[in-house]
Formats: C-alpha cells, structure tokens, sequence
C-alpha cells in the first residue's frame, strides 16, 4: 500500500508540473500583450517598453519560465494587471466560498442521484427505471442559468421560501470567525446556529442549482455500474446461495460498484468546483469563478493564469485522495496480488 | 417421473435415513424453458431425478441447455427467460415458480469460474460465515464469532490446510483450485440435499481437477447429498457419476447408468459423443 500511495503521490507531482507548463505556454503564446493592456491605448512605445522589462517580459522564454516556477514554488501567483492585487490572495480568499458551494451542490447531487439510480437499476426496464432515466435526461439537458432562474422565481419570488440570489448572507450579517472560510462550518464553530441557518439558507438555491444538474449524471452512472456488476459471478453466486436480492443489491452489488462510482463523483466534484462560473455570477456567490469571470471581462491574464493552476490542482488532488479511496476499499490494490 | 407417491417430508433436517427412501432430492417433471420474447425454446420436456448420495451427470455440447437446466432449478434465470411447463420438485414438493425462496436452502451451487464466483471485496471466511448465518441461523449461524468458527472448520473440511491463514485471504490471493474449494464450503454451509455442480472443473489444472472430483464425491458419500454434475468431459463423467442424462439441443436424448453409456449408447448423439471423447483420448495419449 506504501508503495502504491508513494507511486500516485509522484505521479501528481509530474502532472501538477506538466499543468504549469501548459498554463505557461498558453498564456505567453496567446496574442495581446498585457503591458500595453494594463497601460491603456494612449501609453507611449516606451512606457510599454519599460513595463514589459520590469515585468521580465523580455527574457528569453527559458528564463521566464525559471523565474515563474521559481516564484510559484514559493507560492506567489504574480500580481493582477487589471487591480494591481496579488493573484493568490485574491484567489485564496475567494476559494472557500467555491468549496462550500461544490460540496453542497455534491451532497444535492448524492442525495438524489444515488437512490434514483439505485432504484432505477433495480427495477431495470420497468417504471421506476423509465422515471429514473427521464430524470436524467432532463436534468442533464436543462442550462443551469435557466434552472437557477426558475428556482429563485419559484422558491424566491413567488414562494418566498428562500432568499434571494445575494450572495451568502443577509446584508448587515457579518461573517462568522474565518477558520475554514466556509460559513456554514464556521458559523457551526463558533457555536453560532442562527448564522449557520441564515448560511445554509442562502447557500440553498445555488447548491440546487448546481446539484441537480449533477445529480442527472450521478443518477446515469449509478444505474450503469450497478447493472454492470448485476451480471457478475459473485452476484450469481450470492442469488443462487438464498441471499436476499436487497442484501445482494447493497452488499454485493452496491460495494462493487463503489469503485466506479466514486471515480465518477470525482469527475462530477471537479466539475462543480471549476465549472460554476455562471451560476456563481447568478447568485452573487463570491467564490473563484465569479473572480474569473470578472478577469475575463477585464482581459487579466495574470488571474485567468492563477485560477487555471488552482482549479488544475484542486482537480489533481482530488483524483488523488479518490486513488486512495480505491486503496481502502478494494484489497486488489491494497495487497496487490501477494499470496496469501 | 416418480416421486407422485406420499406426501413431502418437510422440515427433517439432518434426518438423512428417511429421505433416502422417500422422495429423490430434485425430480424434473417435463421442465420446458423459453425465451420469453421470441418464443425460442431452450428446453423441452426434460424429466430427470435425483437421488439423496447419488451423482448424476448432465452432459452435452455448448448451448444443449445444461447449464439453463441448472438455473432453472436454482431460480435463477436470466431476465426474460422462463419456465413455461413442467415442474420443478424438491424432496417431492413442487418447487416451481413462487415457492423458490425456500428452496434455496436445499440447494447450493458451484461453477465454471471460482474466482469470479467469489465476491473480490470480502475476505472468503466472512463469505462462507455470510452462508453459516443465513442457512445455519439454528446452530452457528446465529452468533458471528460460531460461524466465523464453522466457517474455519468447513475449510478444513475441503482439506484446506491452514483454514485461519485462508479464511483471512481475498479471492484474489488464491489459486483457483483453493477458490473452488472455498466454493464447495460455501455450498457445504449450506447443508444442502442437492449440489449443482456446473462445469466445477473445466477453469482448472488436469492434478487439480482430479483433486476437486475427489473432494466431491466424498462430499457426497459423507453427508448424502445429491449431486448434479453438469459437464462437457465425459472423461469427468466416467471417474465420478451413477447416472448420466445427455442433452441436445433442449431434448433430453438418453438417461442410462454410467457404465452402459460407455458400453451401449443408445442415441445416435451419445454415440457421437463417446466416440468423438474416445478419439480426443487417443489424440491426447
């Protein structure tokens, strides 16, 4: 097991060096030059000139990408063009935010795809199937800005059950003590339920919004894994050997589909952290894809850079602890194949 | 076609004496199977006992319906294929259709591939206990820390010489004659009257194969538990069987004891077939 946590460790590190890399190159080969954006149309050829050499936009392409990893390795993202703000502190400020939204709107999409799928997965080609796979395909065809607009008309507007889309908490609430940044939790810490209640009011038309699109793709591959395991020896076994079909379901079935399962809730939770850009703009949520959205609106290559590497790493060790995950649950990779 | 005689004897367990002269273990009445869909048959008519002790083989080439006669027995057909006639008697009672549940505790079952018999992310001892509490629930089965115990004892019982060390291992982490054994203590924690064994060998060495043969049938002589082999080899036939049934494409061609199927086959497919396992003898030697 040391071995295989050591190797998928390595691993990571090769891809989050070969992620910096393309990140680098995309953004010097891209046209534009960020001196003569940050300076504005009227600046002269040799404040350009001037701003270029200070940034060490002149340096061979070698240098530069010495000088940047030498100051990535030290945790220094660079500085913004458009606000002058330092990227990382921009960015590390904002992620929490993001992280509780992806986690809300992944607990969104757990809780409602994976008894769906199981359920449709049990009764294969009878009606809680076909429910189950219309299910999918609407939610996984519905634009999530239009699903958040009919939940903050529905929920907000007419209904008046939920808050509206102003961020994470009511104005004049100040925001509980900074431990992890998430409100919720910290609220929580700070032995504060009143807060913690408003953060999870505010934090629930988002987190729908973005879950249950998911949910449409948890639903379609908790379905498939366990119809794949259905057919399986062991599955056979235990039916032929008198075990009950709702034990062979979740002991036999559900544990082996587990594996799959969780690669695909990895993918499903890189794609609510990197991929909330619109619905964070929708709800006023202060999380990192509003940040990159603003970049992009203000031409900031110097945070659109930052914010490639964060989310590419997040991605990275996301994949990792899944690959660990792996480790615990099956003894095929915990063991490898050593006799007994 | 026998067994219309007295009523069931239900609920003895472990009273061997009595049923070997009652009722055979499994009797098939005409069993037909279809596909539900299209109508396609896949069996037609087939009758055929069992008897408490006795070993009786199933042969036939790929696709003759051997291993669609087990299923069926066991309850455990595919979807979309079902018994359309006949019926399936346990001990005497009818066993077809809705009353399957129950008849699961008298049977258990073996296969082609042991490994993936075997569910890859449970340890084989929790496994067979996992069998232990559910068909053993009166004895051991009911407390976790006995059946684990049985669960040790049956793997001694199919000569597995360091039952702990195994009971601890994944499938992955034995070979597949050790899988197979693990199999036949699951089947074993089952106390059944009747084991189907399909294909239990064919997945396995030639010294292996004789060895799991051997442990069958002396399963079979110390507990009286029928058997039925399914097979293709008739060399496996031959070493281990009473009777044997042979199958062609979904018609029972021929019942006979074992030594008159070698000496007179009666159905122009059997003779094909120990002619055609004489030849592959030949070749082989």
């Amino acid at each position: 097991m040391t071995r295989y946590v050591l190797r998928r460790l390595g691993i990571s590190a090769l891809t989050v060096l070969g992620l910096v890399l393309v990140v680098f190159l995309v953004t010097r080969i891209l046209p534009g030059d960020a001196a003569a954006a940050r300076l504005g149309p009227e600046a002269s050829a040799d404040d350009i000139a001037a701003l270029r050499a200070s940034y060490g936009l002149d340096d061979p392409l070698l240098v530069q990408l010495k000088d940047y990893l030498v100051r990535l390795a030290q945790g220094d993202l660079g500085q913004a063009v458009s606000t002058g703000r330092d990227v990382g502190t921009e960015l590390f400020a904002r992620l929490p935010a993001t992280i509780e939204l992806a986690l809300a709107a992944l607990l969104v999409a757990v809780v409602i795809g994976v008894p769906v799928g199981v359920l449709a997965a049990a009764h294969r080609g009878r009606t809680a199937d076909a429910v189950g796979r219309v299910y999918a395909v609407l939610g996984s065809s519905m634009a999530p800005f239009w699903l958040g607009l009919l939940l903050i008309f529905g929920l907000f507007s007419t209904a008046r059950l939920l808050p509206g889309p102003i961020g994470r908490l009511p104005v004049g609430t100040p925001p509980p003590p900074d431990v992890t940044g998430m409100y919720v939790l910290d609220a929580l810490l700070a032995g504060d339920p009143a807060t913690a209640g408003q953060a999870v009011r505010y934090l629930v038309l988002p987190a729908l919004t973005l879950g249950i699109g998911a949910s449409a793709a948890v639903v379609k591959m908790v379905r498939s894994a366990l119809i794949a395991t259905a057919g399986t020896g062991y599955v056979r076994t235990a039916r032929a050997f008198g075990v009950a079909p709702r034990t062979v379901l979740w002991r036999d079935q559900m544990r082996n589909a587990m594996l799959q399962i969780l690669t695909s809730l990895g993918l499903v939770f890189s794609f609510l952290l990197g991929g909330n850009v619109i619905v964070e703009q929708l709800f006023s949520w202060p999380g990192m894809g509003r940040l990159a959205y603003d970049a992009v609106r203000a031409n900031d290559l110097e945070i659109l850079q930052g914010y490639a590497i964060v989310i590419g790493i997040l991605y990275i060790a996301l994949n990792v602890l899944i690959d660990l995950a792996y480790g615990l649950i099956d003894p095929r990779i915990r063991l490898g194949g050593a006799r007994a | 076609m026998s067994g219309t005689t007295t009523s069931p004897t239900t609920g003895t367990a472990g009273t061997t004496s009595t049923t070997t002269t009652a009722h055979p273990v499994l009797a098939l009445e005409g069993l037909s199977v279809e596909v539900s869909r299209t109508g396609q048959s896949l069996l037609r008519d087939v009758s055929l006992t069992v008897a408490p002790g006795e070993i009786v083989g199933l042969v036939g080439e790929s696709g003759s319906g051997k291993s669609m006669t087990s299923l069926a027995v066991m309850g455990v057909l595919p979807d979309g294929i079902a018994v359309t006639g006949g019926r399936v008697l346990v001990d005497g009672a009818d066993a077809t259709g809705t009353a399957r549940r129950s008849v699961a505790h008298r049977f258990a079952m073996i296969f082609q591939n042991p490994k993936d018999s075997l569910n890859p992310l449970m340890r084989v001892g929790d496994q067979i206990a996992r069998m232990v509490r559910l068909h053993q629930a009166d004895g051991p089965g009911a407390d976790r820390k006995a059946a684990r115990a049985e669960a040790e004892r049956l793997l001694g019982r199919v000569h597995i010489t360091d039952p702990a060390r195994v009971a601890r291992a994944y499938p992955h982490q034995l070979s597949g004659g050790m899988c197979q054994r693990v199999m036949i203590a699951m089947a074993l924690a089952c106390r059944p009257a009747l084991l189907i064994a399909d294909e239990p060998t064919t997945a396995l060495d030639v010294t292996v194969q004789a060895q799991i043969l051997a442990l069958i049938a002396e399963l079979a002589d110390e507990t009286g538990c029928g058997v039925l082999l399914i097979t293709h080899d008739l060399g496996v036939v031959a070493e281990l069987c009473d009777r044997v049934a042979v199958l062609y494409r979904g018609d029972l061609v021929e019942t006979t004891g074992v030594v008159e199927l070698f000496e007179s086959p009666q159905h122009e497919y059997t003779r094909y077939l120990v002619t055609a396992g004489e030849e592959a003898g030949h070749g082989a030697a």
